[in-house]
């Protein structure tokens, strides 16, 4: 197990002209866990090859603890990649594909032999290790792959979207089993994915990526509460959001003024409140009239769809808060303390 | 009407003709080996063609040269196939235009690249006296012997510079319909680039390319143009004495060409199976 740091990380493509990854700077530490998250094409799957030393970076440095590892070749970095597409060798069993990285480091036959099938027992795969690839389930070969990459007990463990080919019932069950293992081995693991709620559910720091940058780190709660852009905000599925012009503790835009706890500076900012801390009625502070275009019950709450001023919001509340208030004018508050502000810097 | 009967119907022109002349051929020529020709009042069936080439003394050493030949030929070609594959799926400056010069031999056929050596390499070909001018050598004479050689090196050199991109062709197409991917995921299982190759690249193009190499080797097993022009008289391949049998003046030399031939399909199949148990040794030994 070994911590990693990246420093001023970047990468282009040959024949690309701009970089597919820039200036990430962040360290993942010892036994971690860390989800990588972004939209498809922000960079992922090449930070990762980047740690794996299957791409040399542009500028920039890696570290595994305190050795620079950036021009260490792969084989002898000890960072695994399990792709997205699981790449078992088609021509060999489950059992020789799990110990082809023993084989190559020449390790004793006996040695291989029983680190092989403990793993396999480990992974469920002991009944299937005569099969070829092509003869398993795709549950089945995405277990076979982590067995590949975890019998070699790596320092570091990367895995580039290993859900994602899964169907919803085993995605649960891969991820459960992923997250059992590595709290049990405690690899430092880095897991790709460009779904938030997947990465919520794993990991125990998120980092954020847009456009080849990371742009937020931090437990997932931060991303709900404190996004720091809009787009961040969006992604995690909050689009209440508002551009206004901040002033001692007050911002002023297109409904109105609000009252705010923020202490972010002076000038242009965007306002970003959760669905769920919007209050009914008039609180007295903090209160505007919008038109409900669309109550939806959902159970144990109700979600509607609000028009403020032209952008459309989403309101949740207790379901039992109510009659049918699709297509009227109501009133809504926002608690001063729930309000989150972003500087818009340099926008 | 089943689809099945309806398809052997519609098949039928091409199996009668394929009936006809491949089996048809066959079993002439081999009633002939046998010894049985009408036309010249032999009516009998034995061995004897058979026994008089493999007791002749010319048997043994064409045969050893006409292995040695289509073996080195055909290893030659493949490996440098792959190796030029691994090379050509590469990005580099002037890829368009080595890749075109590396698929123009197959538009080449065999008689005019065996010509072309011919009046470049033999001893008083081009090659020769440009390297007397300029005073490499004293006398056309010290020039490699290259043609009309023992060891068949003219043959050899024809049929590999006419099979490379035949085969290196076939592995370019599955090196690059496979992508980086296997090659990336070994690396970061541990295998260094030798270990990717042997075990990784090479399991995955052996498939593809054996179909290609078993038609070369079976070629240059039997193909008789080029060792012909370029070969030495004694010994020769083993196709070259069945065409002078065949040629002969002689018609009771008949049976024997026709053994020879048989003999030489005899030799190909035996070795192409031989051929294929050893590939299929290589992929399972690399796991
Ligand atoms: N081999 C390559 N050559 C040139 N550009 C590439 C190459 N691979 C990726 N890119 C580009 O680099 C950028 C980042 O790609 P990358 O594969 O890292 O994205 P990703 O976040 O993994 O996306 P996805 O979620 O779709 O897998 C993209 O714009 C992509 O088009
Ligand atoms: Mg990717």
């Amino acid at each position: 197990m070994s911590s990693v740091a990246l420093h001023q990380l970047s990468h282009s493509y040959a024949g690309s002209t701009y970089p597919a990854v820039k200036d990430i700077d962040f360290t993942i530490e010892k036994g971690e866990l860390v989800s990588l998250l972004g939209p498809s094409g922000c960079g992922k799957t090449t930070t990762l090859k980047l740690i794996a030393g299957l791409l040399r970076p542009t500028s920039g440095e890696i570290y595994f603890d305190a050795d620079r590892v950036t021009d260490v070749k792969p084989e002898r970095r000890e960072a695994v990649m399990v792709f997205q597409n699981y790449l078992l060798f088609p021509y060999m069993s489950i059992e020789e594909n799990v110990g082809f990285g023993l084989r190559m480091r020449r390790l004793n036959k006996q040695v291989i032999a029983q680190r092989v099938q403990e793993i396999l027992a480990v992974m469920k795969l002991e009944k299937l290790k005569g099969r070829k690839p092509a003869q398993l389930s795709g549950g089945q070969q995405q277990r076979a792959a982590l067995a590949r990459a975890l019998v070699l007990q790596p320092k570091v463990l990367l895995l580039d979207e290993p859900l994602s080919n899964l169907d919803a019932h085993l995605r649960d069950e891969m991820r459960e089993l992923i997250l059992s293992i590595q709290r049990s081995l405690g690899v430092t693991t880095i897991f790709v994915t460009h779904d938030q709620e997947e990465a919520v559910l794993l990991a125990d720091r998120i980092a954020l990526m847009f456009d080849g940058k990371i742009q937020q780190v931090g437990e997932s709660k931060i991303f709900y509460e404190r996004p720091a852009s809009r787009r961040i905000a969006s992604f995690f599925g909050n689009n209440n959001s508002i551009s206004g012009f901040k002033e001692n503790r007050r911002v002023t835009c297109s409904i109105g003024e609000f009252l705010v706890e923020s202490d972010a500076a002076a000038g242009p900012v965007t306002v970003v409140i959760r669905p769920e801390s919007i209050l009914f009625g008039d609180h007295g502070v903090n209160s505007f009239n919008a038109l409900v275009k669309r109550q939806i019950y959902m159970g144990t709450h109700n979600r509607y769809r609000i028009d403020v001023d032209g952008a459309e919001w989403e309101v949740i509340a207790s379901a039992d808060s109510g009659a049918d208030l699709e297509g009227k004018r109501v009133s809504f508050s926002l608690p001063p303390e729930k309000i989150w502000v972003i500087p818009e810097r340099g926008q | 009407m089943n689809t099945g009967l309806s398809l052997i119907f519609m098949l039928a022109p091409a199996l009668v003709v394929i009936l006809v002349l491949f089996a048809g051929g066959l079993a002439l020529g081999f009633s002939q080996s046998l010894g049985y020709m009408p036309i010249i009042g032999a009516y009998g069936f034995n061995l004897d063609a058979y026994l008089q080439l493999i007791k002749s003394p010319g048997f043994v050493p064409s045969l050893l040269l006409t292995i040695f030949i289509s073996v080195l030929a055909t290893l030659l070609a493949v490996v440098l196939a792959v190796a030029t594959a691994l090379t050509l799926r590469k990005r580099f400056v002037g890829k368009k235009i080595v890749s075109f010069l590396y698929q123009f031999p197959l538009t080449v056929p065999h008689l005019v690249v065996a010509v072309g050596v011919l009046l470049l390499v033999s001893q008083s070909g081009l090659m020769a006296r440009a390297a007397f001018q300029v005073g490499l050598i004293s006398d056309p004479a010290q020039f490699p012997i290259l043609v009309f050689d023992d060891l068949g090196i003219g043959v050899i050199l024809v049929y590999v510079w006419k099979e490379v991109p035949f085969i290196g062709l076939i592995a370019l197409a599955v090196l690059q319909s496979m992508g980086n991917d296997y090659e990336e995921q070994a690396r970061t299982l541990g295998a260094n680039s030798w270990q990717t190759f042997r075990h990784v690249l090479l399991p995955l193009i052996i498939p593809g390319i054996l179909p290609g190499s078993i038609i070369i080797f079976a070629y240059v097993f039997s193909s008789f143009e080029v060792p012909f022009l370029l070969g030495k008289s004694y010994p020769a391949m083993l196709s070259v004495l069945s065409y002078r049998l065949y040629t002969d003046v002689d018609l009771d030399a008949r049976p024997q060409a026709m053994a020879m031939s048989i003999l030489i399909a005899v030799f190909v199949l035996i070795l192409v199976l031989f051929y294929r148990r050893l590939s299929q040794r290589i992929l399972r030994r690399s796991g």
